[in-house]
């Protein structure tokens, strides 16, 4: 992989990349990569307050690395709220569980994979 | 004696029972790739002793059941209908675009050659060839406008035609539902599946066509409405679209004679590859010849205004350099030479004055290049510009929104295989590992948003 020598420019195009890994994980439904990818969002955004305030020497690359993040961005949100609106009806017309409380926050329920997995 | 021959009965028949079981994972494992297939479940049930001696009667095959998500295959289609309506705006703007041309190979080319020979007249302007080459460009002039207003006046038929082929499809597709809905009302049994089987595949096809509303019935058949509710089928009957040609350009709108009553339904449909059709070719592209008559017009009606005001070689009131024009609409299509002009080089204006050898005209005309034309705030080159860019925007953005629409059916498709078939255990279990995963990463969402935005602050 070939990497740009402006650490910013770099930066922003891991973002991207991992982004676009957070998007195709969602199209795939692939929880397994989804929690993949936290660590390394987690982190590199960690760094972009400090790098931020950097000039740039290419800003046109930037720019186009910045744009390309933002639909990556949009695309995973996309994504998401379309996973999260059917997987919620589904729960709920299936198993009267709610995904999200009237509060709007995540509901947590104590289910585990491994104990309720069926032998077929 | 007897209760031996129960005993062999009841092993005879859990084998048979076991043997149909093999027989449908066959058939699940060898439709695997079958367009619309979906993964039959068996339901085993327990024969009940019939006497207290009896341990039981072995086990019965109580169902075999196909595992469908209706809720997961109604926001299929919703999606199937926002993605085949972009993905056919960005195919016909591709086109269109394609049309137009290279930069610095087309319009812009032919304007700034037109107005860079009055450049050269306004520097020798009693030179016959200076005067003969004016001629020349101002017809590659009036060609090029010419031709891109036939370029777009195509792409607008294109859409037309496709559109009539696309209504053909669907009445075909109605016919097979109303015929699938007869089958399905009438049969029963392992057939009926097959039935909805093929009755998802069709309604999939129907859906990205146009936006349909779909009802179930509680036989298993369905009625299809489109537009404002029009009737499309209703069980075993399915009511035709046609087209109907209206004048002046002859494009079909879109009629339907349900309950013997034929309506104009063209303006209710927006969605899908119709609704996209029908935007193309009444919306975006005659918006499109707009900005392109008004581009027309405005330069007509400069440089006329310029060489009315002038005279030519041999001292005469000058003539209009272009045919007048009518009014904006159609502009492009109707820019032409004067024949008076075109015929007697001599005839070209260059001079403000009478007096020969004067040049103010033609200087006036090279200038136009360099301000905003009539009726708009833009130079000539720049409007022309400013078209293709808004075109390139439109293709653009519709390409990225028909990708974005194609991953999220994409999404459900793959969430549908994970969730049919599966115990509501398993699949809530499923489902809330994976919105927890997304949860892990959405979080972060919004400082990746600020920061994205900070990092744009410093570029833009």
């Amino acid at each position: 992989m070939a990497t740009h020598p402006d650490p910013l420019i770099e930066k922003v195009e891991r973002l991207c990349e991992t982004l676009e890994r957070i998007g195709d994980a969602l199209v795939s439904v692939d929880a397994d990569a989804l929690l993949e990818t936290e660590e390394t969002l987690a982190r590199l955004l960690a760094t972009f307050d400090a790098d931020s305030s950097q000039r740039v020497a290419d800003s046109a690359a930037l720019k186009e690395r910045v744009l390309r993040a933002r639909a990556a961005l949009l695309r995973c949100r996309r994504l998401g709220s379309c996973f999260t609106s059917v997987a919620g009806a589904r729960l709920r017309t299936r198993s009267g569980m709610m995904l999200y409380g009237p509060a709007g926050g995540f509901v947590e329920h104590g289910v585990s994979g491994a104990s309720v997995k069926v032998a077929t | 004696m007897s209760d031996l021959f129960r005993m062999l009965r009841t092993a005879a028949h859990s084998l048979e029972t076991q043997r149909y079981a093999l027989d449908v994972t066959g058939q699940n494992i060898a439709n695997v790739n079958t367009q619309g297939y979906v993964r039959r479940t068996i339901d085993f049930a327990e024969i009940p002793p019939q006497d207290p001696w009896s341990a039981g009667g072995g086990v019965d095959i109580a169902a075999v059941q196909a595992a469908r998500a209706p809720l997961i295959e109604g926001r299929l289609r919703y999606e199937q209908v926002l993605s085949a309506h972009d993905s056919a705006i960005a195919d016909h703007l591709e086109v269109v675009l394609g049309a137009l041309g290279q930069p610095g190979a087309s319009l812009d080319a032919a304007l700034t050659r037109f107005y860079t020979t009055y450049g050269a007249l306004a520097s020798n302007p009693t030179s016959a060839p200076a005067r003969q080459q004016v001629l020349v460009e101002a017809q590659a002039l009036a060609t090029a406008f010419r031709d891109i207003s036939t370029q777009l006046q195509n792409a607008r038929a294109a859409a037309d035609q496709e559109l009539r082929n696309t209504l053909t499809e669907i009445n075909a597709l109605a016919a097979e539902l109303a015929e699938l809905n007869a089958g399905i009302s009438g049969s029963a049994g392992a057939n009926v599946e097959a039935l909805h089987d093929r009755q998802a595949v069709v309604l999939s096809r129907l859906s990205a066509l146009a936006d349909i509303d779909v009802i179930h019935r509680a036989d298993g058949a369905l009625d299809v409405a489109i537009g404002n509710g029009r009737a499309l089928v209703v069980g075993d009957r399915h009511y035709d679209l046609t087209a109907a040609g209206t004048p002046p350009l002859g494009f079909a709108n879109i009629l339907t004679n349900g309950a013997d009553v034929t309506t104009d339904i063209t303006s209710e449909i927006t969605g899908g590859r119709i609704g996209a059709l029908l935007q193309i070719r009444d919306t975006t592209v005659p918006s499109y010849q707009q900005q392109l008559d008004q581009l027309a017009h405005g330069i007509v009606t400069d440089v006329n205004a310029l060489t009315t005001s002038g005279f030519d070689l041999d001292g005469n009131a000058g003539l209009e350099l272009f045919n007048p024009l009518a009014g904006v609409a159609g502009a492009a299509a109707g820019i032409t030479v004067n024949a008076a002009v075109a015929g007697n080089v001599r005839r070209v204006v260059a001079a403000g004055t009478s007096a020969s050898g004067n040049n103010d005209v033609a200087r006036a005309i090279a200038a136009l290049q360099d301000s905003a034309v009539s009726g708009g705030s833009a130079r000539p080159v720049a409007a022309w510009g400013a078209l293709v860019s808004r075109i390139a925007t439109d293709a653009r953005g519709a390409k990225d929104a028909a990708a974005v629409h194609d991953d999220v059916v994409q999404q459900l498709r793959t969430l549908r295989d994970q969730v049919s078939g599966v115990s509501i255990d398993e699949e809530a279990a499923m489902l809330m590992r994976f919105q927890r995963s997304y949860e892990a990463n959405a979080r972060f969402f919004q400082v990746a948003d600020r920061a994205l935005e900070q990092l744009m602050n410093l570029v833009s």
